[in-house]
């Protein structure tokens, strides 16, 4: 169990640096050949979502939602032109740095498919799979590996402050959206928001379940993301076990997780919420009906355990801006579109994932499934 | 006449200092054998229960081990965190290097602690904690063997010694 706190993504020990210099984390898991290369050819190391490296094939790169490729100058390119060819050795060369030169010590992240390093940044492993008793044993000849780099979009969960908290007290919230809709990014943000206090509520005691370590991306036991000052963090830990040892163990008022998922998950929360905990969570889902209809939920929401529901509809990251009209989604406007575009070219591209960010929007229901946003909170 | 005895006292004890040398030499010599024995020890602990990292294990233990070994280990780890580029390996051999004259072990177990840095790392827990356990039982022997040796061979080295001087100033008198 490890403690969250401001500034924990400093120095694990020296030579490690904080969070604040996230791409040189990445930087220094790259083949030795190439970390200049990357360094230097790589405009805005801010704005890289992605590397993908493959034997045999050309490196690929996510770079602000386009699929590139990384050429032997370092720059980014539509084409084939020079392109970096992944050899087996550079698999090998990075295994052994991302694993500390101890692949033993990662088992269980390999069988889970991925390793976090420090900065947050999580690697997908792919290869030969060996399984053993129907369930995966470990990966062998890894053969391709995705570096996705982590960003925090601070203050993007701030304009929902307002319907979520009721007398100085933070409500049961539940965010609800499809994949790759930013809920756990939201969900990050509101832990921290909650965690240290805001102009609505007081800082209080917060205990996070980061089953997948999405949440704080811990790296040895160490949040990698800020989640506030009064957060505690289990890392790796099922749900509902997670929820039962904190609350026997941490006393946290408010307890954060992500994805519910299953049956138990949603009995131990019950509990919980009867113990006095409150609860911020996410759920995968289209819209509020579907949350509803699901049998796993439907009982949940008719309880009305969530005084606050709220549901994302935005698009994902690098798919058309769309724009605000009588504070409902109206489809794509190009010309706003541009315009979105043109402000964040004069930002510089510096806080490109909040302005990003910026263009999404929420619907938040009340537990009788009112609306009380009017419209969409634009974030 | 004086000059004589003192020349006779001084050719005495040296001989003899540099028998005691020789004994002190192999004391020392178990000494680091036991010493590689609890880093091994402290090493399959650090595998099995906190299933650390290589480097972190390495900084741990050296906090518990003495020198040579401890600026070894320090060393070691301190380049693994680097992530220079280098394979454990090649860091392993050199800092071995680096210390080889602190070192009283015979070239053979150098040559074997040189060797372990090539097995680390790569495999699985369990096979991992059964390298270790090997190289335990080879050092164990070697303990045990050496323990066994250690008080005849260290007295003999005296005796030796001190018989030698001896014999050296009867044929020079």
């Amino acid at each position: 169990m490890e403690t969250g706190r401001e500034g924990s993504g400093a120095a694990i020990r020296d030579g490690i640096p904080g969070r604040e210099d996230r791409s040189y984390e990445v930087i220094r898991i790259l083949p030795r050949q190439l970390r200049d290369k990357l360094r230097y050819g790589i405009p805005d190391f801010g704005r890289l979502q992605e590397l993908r490296f493959r034997v045999g094939e050309p490196l690929g790169a996510v770079y602000e939602g386009k699929n590139l490729w990384v050429t032997w100058s370092g720059s980014l390119s539509c084409g084939l032109d020079e392109p970096i060819l992944v050899t087996r050795e550079m698999i090998r060369e990075m295994l052994e740095y991302i694993s500390g030169y101890s692949l033993y010590a990662f088992e269980e992240e390999i069988r889970q498919g991925f390793i976090t390093i420090p900065g947050g940044h999580r690697i997908g492993l792919a290869g030969k799979v060996a399984m053993e008793d129907g369930a995966v044993k470990t990966i062998r000849h890894i053969s391709f590996l995705n570096i996705r780099l982590s960003h925090q979009v601070f203050g993007c969960a701030k304009k929902l402050l307002p319907f979520l908290y009721c007398n100085g007290r933070i409500e049961n919230t539940l965010l609800i959206s499809s994949p790759r809709f930013g809920k756990t990014t939201l969900l990050r943000d509101l832990i921290r928001l909650v965690s240290d206090g805001n102009a609505y509520g007081e800082g209080v005691n917060t205990g996070v379940v980061d089953e997948r370590g999405e949440l704080a991306a811990c790296f040895q036991g160490i949040p990698q993301n800020d989640l506030g000052r009064r957060t505690d963090v289990l890392d790796g830990c099922l749900k509902a076990q997670g929820i039962t040892m904190l609350l026997r163990s941490m006393a946290p008022s408010v307890i954060a997780v992500d994805e519910l998922a299953t049956a138990e998950d949603i009995r131990t929360m019950e509990f919980a919420m009867n113990s006095g905990c409150t609860f911020l969570a996410t759920a995968h889902g289209g819209s509020l009906e579907e949350i509803r209809r699901k049998p796993l939920f439907c009982s949940m929401m008719e309880a009305g355990l969530f005084q606050r529901i709220g549901v994302l509809g935005m698009n994902r990251i690098g798919d058309e801006v769309r724009e605000r009209k009588g504070d409902k989604f109206r489809g794509g406007n190009r010309d706003e579109d541009r315009n979105s575009e043109e402000n964040r070219d004069r930002d510089g591209g510096r806080n490109r994932d909040e302005n990003r960010v910026r263009n999404r929007g929420i619907l938040i229901y009340d537990s009788s499934f009112q609306e009380m946003t009017e419209g969409y909170v634009w974030y | 006449m004086v000059l004589k005895w003192i020349g006779a006292l001084l050719v005495i004890g040296g001989s003899g200092a540099l028998g005691f040398c020789y004994g002190g030499q192999l004391r020392r010599r178990l000494l680091q054998l036991r010493t590689v024995r609890q880093i091994l020890y402290m090493l399959k602990g650090e595998i099995h229960y906190s299933a650390v990292t290589l480097p972190e294990s390495f900084f741990h233990i050296a906090a518990k081990t003495p020198q040579p070994f401890r600026e070894f280990l320090e060393r070691v780890a301190g380049r693994l965190y680097a992530l220079d580029g280098e394979c454990l390996e090649q860091v392993w051999q050199q800092e071995l290097r680096g210390i080889k004259k602190k070192l009283n072990l015979s070239a053979e177990e150098i040559g074997e602690w040189e060797g372990l840095g090539g097995r680390l790392g790569y495999l699985d827990r369990r096979m991992q904690l059964q390298l270790i356990d090997l190289f335990l039982t080879q050092w164990e022997e070697k303990i045990r063997l050496l323990e066994k040796e250690c008080g005849k061979t260290c007295r003999l080295y005296q005796y030796l010694g001190v018989l030698a001087g001896l014999l050296l100033t009867v044929v020079l008198l």
